[in-house]
């Protein structure tokens, strides 16, 4: 095995890392405003990448260019559906909301078979297939593209959380949600935005990564298992934790792959995860 | 300034609150004392729109405030300090008091309330960049008092601000809002140190059993022998 087929992996797997990470951190922000677990997480990707599917058979759009489109789109459903379905279930308790994020799997994954059929299906974009070489690496462009924008808005939105009056109200809601109350911060409409944005951040994930997916409708299990993963293996609702969380299986599930072939790669995020509990309960970086 | 007339309220079906009635004149330090379980810590959070009111009024400055919830309470310049202190735990000194002036009122004055609170307690601006969870239960009282009054409060309401507090501390908080009282805030205060805050007050408020049993003058209430015998226990 050589140093250069090591690195190529390594880079790889820090692309998927941040791909990752976002995905976890946009289910944090969901999970820490008001408890909810968000199993229908992985299908808003889901849904955004038959989003823009469909806008390139209608018209011949680019997935990239889709993406913004498709940002604003999810924000605003998640808004919506945050304040007429989300908020008066999870009113009813936490495990209401889990049953509500349940039931919208089901129904977004019937919902694309019904439109688009069980068949499986590639997005062409303006990147697929090719391949930008840097000595020696070589590197698929649309992981790359991906990859990186990953890895900004994760860093855009950990700046918002931690540096901004929106931040600190989404902290303090997360900590102690009377108390917020009392500062006269509006919990539901903060409580909105964050569930928009975490949505909206998914719309704008799934056409930017969709060159490098095959798209059938029951796909969003995958990204909402490996979401719950890094999550938990971070430590529950903390921000940090699933950056870090996401970039470390993401660069273990690659080696793995390498070394020991893709079914124990596919086992390690798993590992991880049973590791961690056993070792540190509350996760990597999980208080209490 | 604070009118409170024939007040219901509670948790779901069960009332605690029954036919309060409460007054607070502008620049007033008025006490609400009792056993615990009197009610005051609901009563408090029904006047903060934290508990909707099942009955009754909440006026403040001639402006019906009942069941229009904390947002506007905080709107209207009430402002509570909880039991128990409540600060964010993981954020720091800063960024506590930054969250107590967020609402959109007090929010462009944040700069100038922050210096004021800084003047009031220089042990928070000491510990500015410290996380809230890692101070003492004397400091959180100061950063819980000062997030309040981040928030330019009109009428300040304290629940039990000397619990758990050490006889030092208890003095430095109480030091602090007599302060705050003679500037010209207007402050109500629940406590079940009753010597303590019916020192401080001009009138007082006994509570038992979710009603106000006796009202006065603050000096009064204390060596009423009724008032002692029947509902406070120890003085």
């Amino acid at each position: 095995m050589s140093g250069e087929v090591l690195l190529q992996a390594t880079v790889q797997g820090l692309q998927m890392g941040a791909i990752y990470a976002l995905i976890a951190l946009s289910m944090t922000l969901i999970f820490s405003v008001g408890g909810l677990l968000n199993f229908a997480h992985g299908d808003f990707m889901a849904l955004a990448m038959y989003g823009a599917m469909a806008l390139y058979q209608a018209f011949r759009m680019d997935a990239y260019a889709a993406a913004p489109l498709m940002f604003f789109l999810f924000l605003l459903l998640g808004f919506v559906l945050f304040r007429h379905l989300v908020q008066p279930v999870l009113a009813a308790g936490v495990l209401a909301g889990a049953q509500l994020t349940l039931g919208l799997v089901f129904i977004q994954e019937n919902l694309l078979l019904l439109l688009f059929g069980g068949d499986y299906i590639n997005v062409p974009t303006v990147l697929s297939n090719r391949n930008l070489g840097v000595p020696p690496l070589v590197m698929p462009w649309p992981l790359l593209v991906g990859s990186v924008l990953a890895a900004v808005l994760t860093a855009v939105l950990y700046v918002v959380l931690m540096r901004t009056d929106f931040g600190r109200q989404v902290r303090a809601i997360t900590q102690n949600r009377d108390a917020a109350a009392l500062m006269g911060i509006r919990v539901g409409r903060i409580q909105a935005l964050a569930f928009g944005i975490g949505i909206g951040l998914l719309g704008l994930t799934g056409p930017m990564i969709v060159a490098q997916f095959t798209l059938t409708p029951a796909m969003g299990l995958d990204f909402t298992l490996i979401a719950l993963i890094v999550m938990v293996t971070g430590g529950l609702g903390n921000f940090t934790g699933s950056m870090v969380a996401g970039v470390i299986i993401g660069v273990s599930e690659s080696l793995a792959s390498l070394l020991y072939g893709g079914t124990v790669g596919a086992m390690i995020p798993y590992a991880i995860l049973l590791l961690v509990l056993l070792f540190r309960p509350h996760g990597l970086m999980g208080e209490h | 300034m604070l009118e409170v007339s024939g007040l219901v309220s509670g948790y779901g079906r069960i009332s605690i609150l029954r036919d309060v009635e409460l007054r607070v004149e502008p620049g007033e330090l008025v006490a609400l004392v009792g056993v615990n379980g009197a009610g005051k810590t609901t009563l408090m959070k029904t006047i903060a729109g934290l508990v909707p009111a099942s009955a009754g009024r909440i006026t403040f400055e001639g402006s019906d405030l009942t069941g229009r919830g904390a947002e506007r309470a905080v709107d209207a310049g009430i402002v509570l300090v909880p039991e128990g202190r409540m600060v964010f735990p993981r954020m720091t000194v800063w960024e506590n008091l930054m969250l107590g002036g967020v609402h959109p009122r007090p929010r462009p004055h944040r700069e100038a309330m922050l210096k004021r609170v800084f003047d009031l307690f220089p042990r928070l601006a000491e510990r500015r960049d410290q996380k809230a969870a890692t101070m003492s239960g004397g400091e959180q009282q100061m950063l819980a008092i000062g997030r309040g009054l981040m928030a330019q409060p009109r009428l300040l309401i304290l629940d039990e601000p000397s619990l758990g507090l050490s006889p030092l501390m208890v003095q430095e908080t109480y030091g602090a809002l007599r302060r705050l009282n003679a500037e010209g805030l207007t402050i109500l205060l629940a406590e079940q140190n009753v010597k303590l805050s019916l020192a401080v007050s001009g009138r007082g408020y006994v509570m038992e059993n979710g009603r106000i049993v006796l009202t006065g003058a603050s000096g009064e209430l204390a060596h009423d022998p009724a008032t002692r015998k029947a509902y406070l226990g120890r003085l």
